[in-house]
């Protein structure tokens, strides 16, 4: 490996090993299942690694918050449609095959038992709170308070307009001080 | 400032703080699957570049495909099932994956086979 490639190498750690945590937790609440936010990051890494390694490292944080929330979007488009064929399922097998075939198709919105992320009452009420939230919404209030992206930023990385983004983010301000304000007081 | 202001202010404060603390309490097992993505991810660069297609990915979408067309050949008098092939394309959705090219034309079959 030369020494440009291996420098390069070192960069793209350093910089996933800061991104890592924080994609996580938010595949996680947009999925709530532990192994699909894991794959999620995972190949959001694996793209940024593959299409943008020769990228200025400055484009990497924006270029890594697109391709984590088209990853989120792909999975929630990929259950819908799963959830589809579920049904089909339910309405064409009989009851035997329905079984089968429901056995492939995973829950949406159920929650590993080894959930240990969560350490006290405030934790668990947020991630309760934020998980009920719309996707949009809770990537869209995500990023804006805590990535810390202005509106056009967050347009740009959830692919949306501003106004879309303006207008999710009021709804989920409103929605978490509707539902934790009382809890948190 | 209003009150509201402070308070919108003060809740996302609170929800940021929240959020830090539940990224320092990541468990083992998680923070060990993150870390061997990320080796695995920055592993590419020292690979070189192929562009042979998985043969279990190969499989997988192939099988989904077959499986498409024997329901659609079981059940031809249901109108939805066009619209699931089309679902197909996101179910098995991925990079390097040419062979999704394919299920137009398995679509294409299931319709000659409806309508012949």
């Amino acid at each position: 490996m030369s020494e440009n490639a291996e420098h390069l190498s070192r960069a793209l750690d350093t910089f996933l090993a800061g991104q890592e945590r924080r994609a996580y937790r938010m595949a996680y609440l947009a999925t709530s299942r532990q192994d699909d936010a894991l794959d999620i990051v995972q190949d959001a890494m694996l793209k940024l690694v593959r299409r943008y390694a020769k990228r200025d490292a400055t484009e990497w944080p924006a270029l890594f918050t697109r391709i984590l929330q088209n990853a989120i979007t792909d999975w929630h488009r990929r259950e819908t449609v799963r959830r589809r064929w579920r049904q089909w399922f339910s309405r064409n097998e009989d009851e035997e095959q329905q079984e089968d075939a429901l056995e492939q198709v995973a829950q949406p919105g159920t929650h590993q038992p080894q959930d240990r992320v969560m350490q006290d009452g405030a934790m668990r009420k947020l991630d309760e709170v934020l998980r009920k939230l719309p996707v949009r919404q809770q990537q869209v209030f995500l990023l804006r308070q805590w990535e810390g992206l202005d509106v056009a930023q967050t347009a740009d990385a959830m692919g949306i307009s501003q106004g879309s983004v303006k207008t999710h983010y009021s709804r989920a301000v409103h929605r978490l001080r509707e539902e934790l304000e009382e809890h948190w007081q | 400032m209003s009150k509201r202001h402070n308070s919108d202010s003060d809740l996302a404060n609170k929800i940021r703080t929240t959020l830090d603390q539940s990224v320092d309490d990541l468990d083992q097992d998680t923070l060990r699957a993150l870390r061997v993505a990320r080796h695995d991810a920055v592993e590419q660069l020292r690979k070189p570049k192929r562009h042979w297609i998985p043969l279990t990915s190969v499989a997988a979408t192939a099988s989904v495909a077959i499986l498409a067309v024997s329901l659609i050949t079981l059940h031809p008098a249901d109108n939805g099932m066009l619209q699931e092939v089309d679902d197909m394309s996101l179910l098995t959705a991925g990079d390097d994956l040419e062979l999704y090219e394919n299920l137009e034309f398995y679509q294409w079959l299931a319709f000659e086979e409806r309508t012949s």
